[in-house]
């Protein structure tokens, strides 16, 4: 056991809120494939092992991204037309998985951070075992004045 | 008042911006550097009275900095916002002279009740 775990999803919503600064609401949904994302945020510890990954689809990526610097809604849905991401949307999902962290973390049980925001076809092998790991959490993400997306949490 | 916010995040440099905008605090000059080795240089070139810092940088880590500016003698108040909710890592911050450690995500209220010791304005 490596002592790694995910969140309640009140927690998890309540993260999402207090990041984004806008209501969010979440329910539980079907998974983001790692083979299919838009980017998987990856933690490891200070070792170099992959402990947890948080995969999300177009759609949470843009809208979320957007929301965290106030980005205009009309921006996100241009992203989701393009299917590709701004350099600045990049950053703040990068800064956004970076805090998610939160998903994990408990307390003084775990250390890992966000080392890597990988897409899916540039997966290191370690990082899409977790894809199978014993920890799951599959959460539709509705936030107030964007839209909805697609996380899927995984630690092992 | 001039603050110095630290982080090699722009996301999250901003995200401080708008905090302390929307803490209340006001009159404040805010200048940005992307990492601790910046933040050093701007640190003593434009000698900020206030110094807000993430602990996880690339090139000087946010520990490094407050060491740094420890050494130097520089008087500015230094808080860092961080992802790191660890114990050690709180200790360690405070131990060395941090006047506040807030966690990664943060609301306006905990942000205002964390800095209000330390910023005027």
């Amino acid at each position: 056991m490596s002592g790694y775990h995910i969140s309640d999803p009140h927690l998890v919503q309540q993260l999402l809120t207090t990041l984004l600064g806008k209501e969010v609401s979440t329910a539980h949904s079907e998974p983001v494939s790692f083979s299919s994302a838009a980017a998987v945020g990856v933690y490891r510890d200070e070792g170099g092992k992959a402990h947890a990954a948080c995969a999300c689809d177009l759609h949470f990526a843009a809208y979320a991204s957007a929301a965290l610097t106030m980005i205009p809604v009309g921006a996100a849905q241009d992203t989701i037309r393009t299917g590709k991401l701004t350099d600045d949307e990049r950053a703040n999902l990068h800064e956004l998985m970076n805090v998610c962290v939160g998903f994990f973390n408990r307390g003084d049980v775990a250390r890992i951070r966000l080392t890597e925001l990988c897409d899916h076809d540039g997966l290191p092998q370690d990082v899409a075992a977790l894809y199978d790991g014993p920890h799951k959490a599959d959460i539709l993400a509705e936030i107030d004045g964007y839209g909805a997306g697609r996380l899927s949490l995984r630690c092992g | 008042m001039k603050v110095l916010i630290v982080d090699d995040s722009k996301a999250m440099r901003l995200m401080i911006k708008r905090a302390l905008r929307q803490s209340g605090f006001s009159g404040l000059e805010t200048i940005e550097a992307s990492d601790g080795s910046e933040g050093l240089e701007k640190a003593q070139s434009q000698k900020p009275e206030v110094i807000i810092s993430d602990w996880n940088m690339p090139n000087m880590s946010g520990m490094d900095l407050l060491k740094a500016l420890r050494a130097a003698d520089h008087p500015a108040r230094f808080g860092v916002i961080t992802t790191e909710t660890t114990a050690d890592v709180r200790e360690m911050a405070l131990n060395e002279g941090a006047s506040f450690m807030l966690t990664k995500p943060f609301t306006a209220e905990t942000f205002r009740e964390a800095l209000a010791p330390v910023v005027r304005g």
